[in-house]
């Protein structure tokens, strides 16, 4: 927290300092230019003109003195946001490029993005390429210690009026993948690193019944490696027995998908009404070494409620298994996972870790500018080995906050949240896609 | 406390004491003609012509602006003890002179229906007779329009409907300028026009920015596919407005004028255009029409033949119900673009503040747009941007203001509502009443803030001795219908020097005061009396504010003249 606003701080700072050297410009400018030119050709020495009257009396001049030399370093400032500004509107190169990459027919466009697990980022879409819906998507992040994320992808390849099929090729490197041990209670104080390294190649089909509901199915490959694995906790949590895996070699498994997706929300951006569900299973299969072999199954439901005037309530129930055939075993970085923006916020990505979640949230969403709306959330969550050899509501990780979310008319633009929970308080930023809506 | 410190404060207290009493000492008690105003349309050389980027000029006005005026403690002086500056080019009257920027019209003399129905305009449109060359395409703004010249050579900009609200934008513009023409303001010549598309050419070097993003040159099937954008008329033909150039002279336009400050190069602009009585009460004309984009970018300067720079408000095809390409949203008036008061509001209330706005809305009539008079309050209307004329208006202002807006009768509200040429049963009669109502509402509350009472004019008093004069007043809200003569009540002090000649007279429902007759002796040149009228409405009201008249009487006639008024704020 401490260092995310130590660095926020220096890039504030630096902007103050850029606006302040612009504004300074910009004063020395329009204080020079003027008295230059009015000496030049002014109208006064040729005929008799009425006198400029002053917008204050000399009583009101001493009076706003003090303001005024207080206010003298913000309007510096203003100066060199207004001349930012101007530059901006009016430099024909910045238009040119923006035009160039962001076609006005929508081909092609070139966007920002943020996530927490890829960093800061561009996607570039071109779309109509093969078919006239479909979309190449290509997309390159970078976050802290390198992480990276380049992908490739081929989407919404019109087979026919219902039928489309989708082609996707992602490398990611992960440095610095937080490890809190394994299960509901593993302790805040072991948290230890290891960098995950994971290519993905994967092919789906799916299909559109209806405007609204689409079932797809995806085959895909994915190989895993841990580049750290010396990690001590990793180590101690393998030799406990608590983590059946192998860290050497690369794991490559084979993924076979099946899904189901209605969504029945009134817009994509800022949603009112309507309910959206994904339900989709899965089955991993280690094809080297044969050892893990498991199956996923996952089912998320929102409803959003209007509750009066555009001020909305999501509610947001979410179920996950993840379960090994006879003898194999799982991957702790495929078990299913507590923390982070889309479970519990107020904790941390991956602060709980087990074969089984459920999670339970309530957002009110409120207008507060145009496409500003501000939201509070509670969150509650627990994963384990078994979800239902207890009751649900017993042993719950509660996180709550708040924050600000833009929206447009193609879905969310950006969202900042803050979140409580036992750990602290976390900020999160995220920019384009990758929200739920 | 330590002495130094005690020291310091009671500097500070006798120094804020000192302001109090400078800013409170600056009343009305005595009469002091303000400075004449010279006419400011002297041949001066061509100024250069300006650009005001809209990003930077709301950076200006939405932030800076407001944290300087916040810091300004001469302005906070005057705030808290109510003596808010006051303009600076008014008369004795309290009324502004005629000038580059206005000129008196409806006021000083009820326009006739036809004067309505012209407007500014010189001619009947665009000569149809020929092909209408284009040779510019409307980059600016929200609406689609290009630039054209016709047979005559007369230069036009001609902007269309948005599609599903055929003669909404086109309508609220030529509503809008007969409206602002008439109350004084210079506008530019806007004509309904029905056109043949047929009649429109291509120029040559026409550039425009295609879909790809690439500015090049246009072809014809370019324009037809931007003409295969807008909605036409069932005869095939198509509706437009058709704004006249001010001058086919390029090279005269000089660009938008601020709403602050003045023009450097240009010395017939020697008032601070926040201090011009016109510019703080347009907001008044402004808040009527539901003109809420005036930021300086909907204004034009131009020199004129004559040698001298003329101001200009310009594109009104976002007032009434329209915002240009759709109907006017709900929030418009309610909230500045960006405003970060009630953006913290919102925030902190946690959406359990509901804003009048945010009731489901109809919109009753598709070629009017959103235009509707409930939850109307005049004097909470926020603008586009801040705009600091109308941030520096008064009371006396906003009555001058409010004076112009009454001075629209229902007939001639009716006849400028008929220039918008609706289609739509039963719109015209629509916009013409929430016009009325809106006007009504803005005179009601103006009118009782501050004292009503004008037109004064000296008579012969009928039957009375030789020489014997009345001082006649009109009642504006009586005058305009808004209040009953039978139930007000005027009453009046008349003094002469430090002596009452009658002092809180009440009088009953007359408009007149019979002003003391015969030659004083010893009386000089300054023979200044001082008449101050208040009125109430209703016995347990309290008396209104005060407005003086200021008279001298000759010593040797004994015959008064009118000297100026004051009217307490």
């Amino acid at each position: 927290m401490r260092k995310w606003f130590s660095s926020l701080g220096k890039k504030v700072g630096m902007t103050v300092l850029c606006l302040t050297l612009l504004g300074l410009r910009q004063m020395l400018y329009s204080y020079s230019s003027p008295s230059i030119q009015e000496k030049k050709d002014s109208p006064r020495s040729e005929q008799k003109y009425p006198k400029k009257r002053k917008s204050r009396e000399t009583w009101e001049s001493i009076v706003s003195l003090p303001g005024m030399i207080l206010f003298l370093p913000l309007r510096v400032i203003f100066l060199g946001s207004q001349a930012a500004a101007t530059f901006l509107s009016e430099d024909k190169s910045l238009r040119r490029i923006n035009d160039l990459l962001n076609s006005d027919d929508g081909i092609r466009s070139l966007l920002p993005e943020y996530s927490e697990v890829a960093g800061f980022g561009m996607v570039y879409t071109h779309r109509g390429l093969i078919t006239q819906g479909s979309k190449l998507k290509a997309r390159a992040s970078l976050g802290l210690k390198f992480r990276r994320q380049f992908e490739i992808s081929m989407q919404n390849i019109q087979l026919s009026q219902t039928l489309y099929a989708d082609i996707l090729a992602r490398y990611r490197y992960l440095a610095d993948e937080p490890f809190y041990g394994y299960g509901n209670k593993s302790n805040k104080q072991d948290l230890s690193f290891f960098a995950h390294r994971q290519v993905t190649v994967a092919g789906s089909m799916g299909f559109h019944p209806h405007k609204r509901v689409s079932l797809f199915t995806q085959i895909g490959y994915e190989s895993n490696t841990l580049i750290d694995t010396e990690n001590q906790s990793i180590m101690n949590a393998q030799s406990n027995g608590l983590i059946p895996f192998s860290t050497t070699p690369p794991v490559s498994l084979s993924r076979f998908n099946l899904a189901f997706h209605y969504d029945g929300k009134n817009h994509p951006g800022r949603p009112t009404a309507g309910m959206e569900l994904l339900a989709s299973g899965a089955v991993y299969n280690d094809f080297r070494e044969d050892d893990f072999r498991f199956w996923k199954a996952s089912l998320d439901f929102s409803q959003y409620v209007r509750l009066f005037h555009d001020r909305i309530l999501v509610i947001r129930l979410k179920g996950e298994l993840t379960e090994p055939f006879s003898n194999k075993n799982i991957p702790f970085y495929y078990l299913s996972e507590l923390g982070s923006r889309e479970t519990v916020r107020g904790f941390r990505r991956g602060r709980f870790r087990d074969r089984d979640m459920i999670l339970g949230s309530l957002e009110y969403r409120y207008p507060i500018w145009h496409l500003f709306d501000a939201l509070l959330f509670i969150d509650a969550g627990k994963v384990s080995k078994d979800i239902f050899a207890h009751p649900l509501t017993k042993e719950l990780h509660w996180g709550y906050g708040g924050g600000i979310r833009i929206w447009g008319d193609k879905g969310m633009i950006a969202k900042i949240e803050i979140a409580k929970s036992r750990d602290g308080i976390r900020v999160t930023f995220v920019l384009g896609k990758g929200v739920v809506g | 406390m330590s002495p130094v410190y005690t020291r310091w404060l009671r500097a500070l207290m006798l120094t804020l004491a000192a302001l109090f009493a400078m800013v409170s000492c600056t009343s009305n008690s005595y009469f002091k003609p303000p400075e004449t105003i010279p006419d400011d349309r002297q041949k001066i050389p061509k100024p250069k012509p300006v650009k005001i980027n809209i990003g930077a000029d709301i950076i200006d006005k939405q932030f800076s602006l407001q944290l300087e005026q916040s810091l300004d403690l001469s302005r906070q002086l005057r705030n808290i003890t109510g003596r808010r500056k006051q303009a600076m080019n008014i008369n004795a009257w309290d009324e502004v002179p005629d000038s580059s920027w206005f000129t008196n019209r409806n006021t000083i003399r009820q326009m006739t229906l036809e004067e309505i129905v012209r407007g500014p305009n010189s001619l009947d449109g665009p000569d149809q007779s020929g092909v209408w060359t284009i040779f510019h395409i409307k980059e600016e703004g929200v609406t689609l329009g290009f630039d054209i010249e016709d047979q005559r050579g007369d230069k036009y900009v001609i902007k269309f409907d948005p599609v599903g609200f055929s003669e909404m934008q086109s309508g609220a513009e030529i509503v809008s300028t007969k409206l602002f023409y008439a109350a004084g303001y210079n506008v530019p010549e806007n004509y309904i026009v029905y056109f043949d598309p047929k009649i429109l050419r291509l120029g040559e070097n026409v550039k425009f920015v295609d879909n790809m993003g690439v500015t090049r040159l246009m072809n014809q099937k370019d324009l037809e596919e931007i003409l295969g954008r807008i909605e036409y008329r069932s005869d095939g033909s198509l509706r437009t407005t058709a704004s006249k150039y001010l001058t086919n002279q390029q090279e005269n336009i000089l660009g938008p004028f601020r709403y602050e400050g003045t023009r450097n190069d240009d010395p017939n602009d020697f008032i601070p255009h926040e201090h011009r009585r016109e510019l703080r009460g347009l907001r008044v004309m402004a808040v009527w029409l539901n003109h809420f984009d005036t930021k300086a970018n909907n204004t034009l300067d131009y020199y004129t033949d004559e040698g001298y720079v003329k101001h200009f408000l310009m594109d009104f095809g976002s007032t009434l119900g329209s915002n240009g390409d759709e109907p006017m949203p709900p929030e418009i008036g309610y909230e500045n673009s960006f405003d970060p008061g009630q953006v913290l509001i919102n925030l902190f209330t946690l959406g359990f503040y509901v804003k009048p706005w945010e009731s489901p809305k109809v919109i009753p009539y598709r070629s009017i747009g959103y235009f509707v008079p409930d939850n109307f309050h005049p004097e909470k209307y926020k603008f586009i941007i801040p705009n600091p004329a109308f941030e520096n208006m008064t009371d006396r202002d906003a009555y001058w203001g409010a004076k112009l807006v009454m001075s629209f009768t229902d007939d001639q509200i009716r006849t400028a509502v008929a220039q918008g040429q609706y289609s739509e049963p039963g719109a015209a009669q629509y916009l013409a009443q929430v016009l009325i109502k809106r006007r009504d509402i803005i005179g009601k509350y103006w009118f009782s803030r501050i004292n009503c009472l004008d037109k004064f004019k000296l008579r012969e008093t009928a039957g009375g001795h030789e020489g014997q004069q009345d001082l006649c007043f009109t009642d504006m809200a009586v005058a305009t219908g808004l209040e009953n003569l039978d139930r007000t009540r005027y009453r009046y002090d008349l003094k002469h020097g430090t002596t009452y000649f009658h002092k809180e007279k009440t009088i009953g429902a007359s408009l007149y005061i019979p002003l003391p007759a015969g030659v004083m002796k010893n009386s000089s040149r300054d023979d200044i009396w001082e008449l101050k009228l208040q009125l109430r409405r209703t016995p347990d009201q309290k008396w209104s504010k005060w407005v003086k008249i200021f008279l001298r009487r000759n010593p040797d006639s004994g015959r008064f003249t009118i000297l100026g008024i004051s009217r307490q704020e």
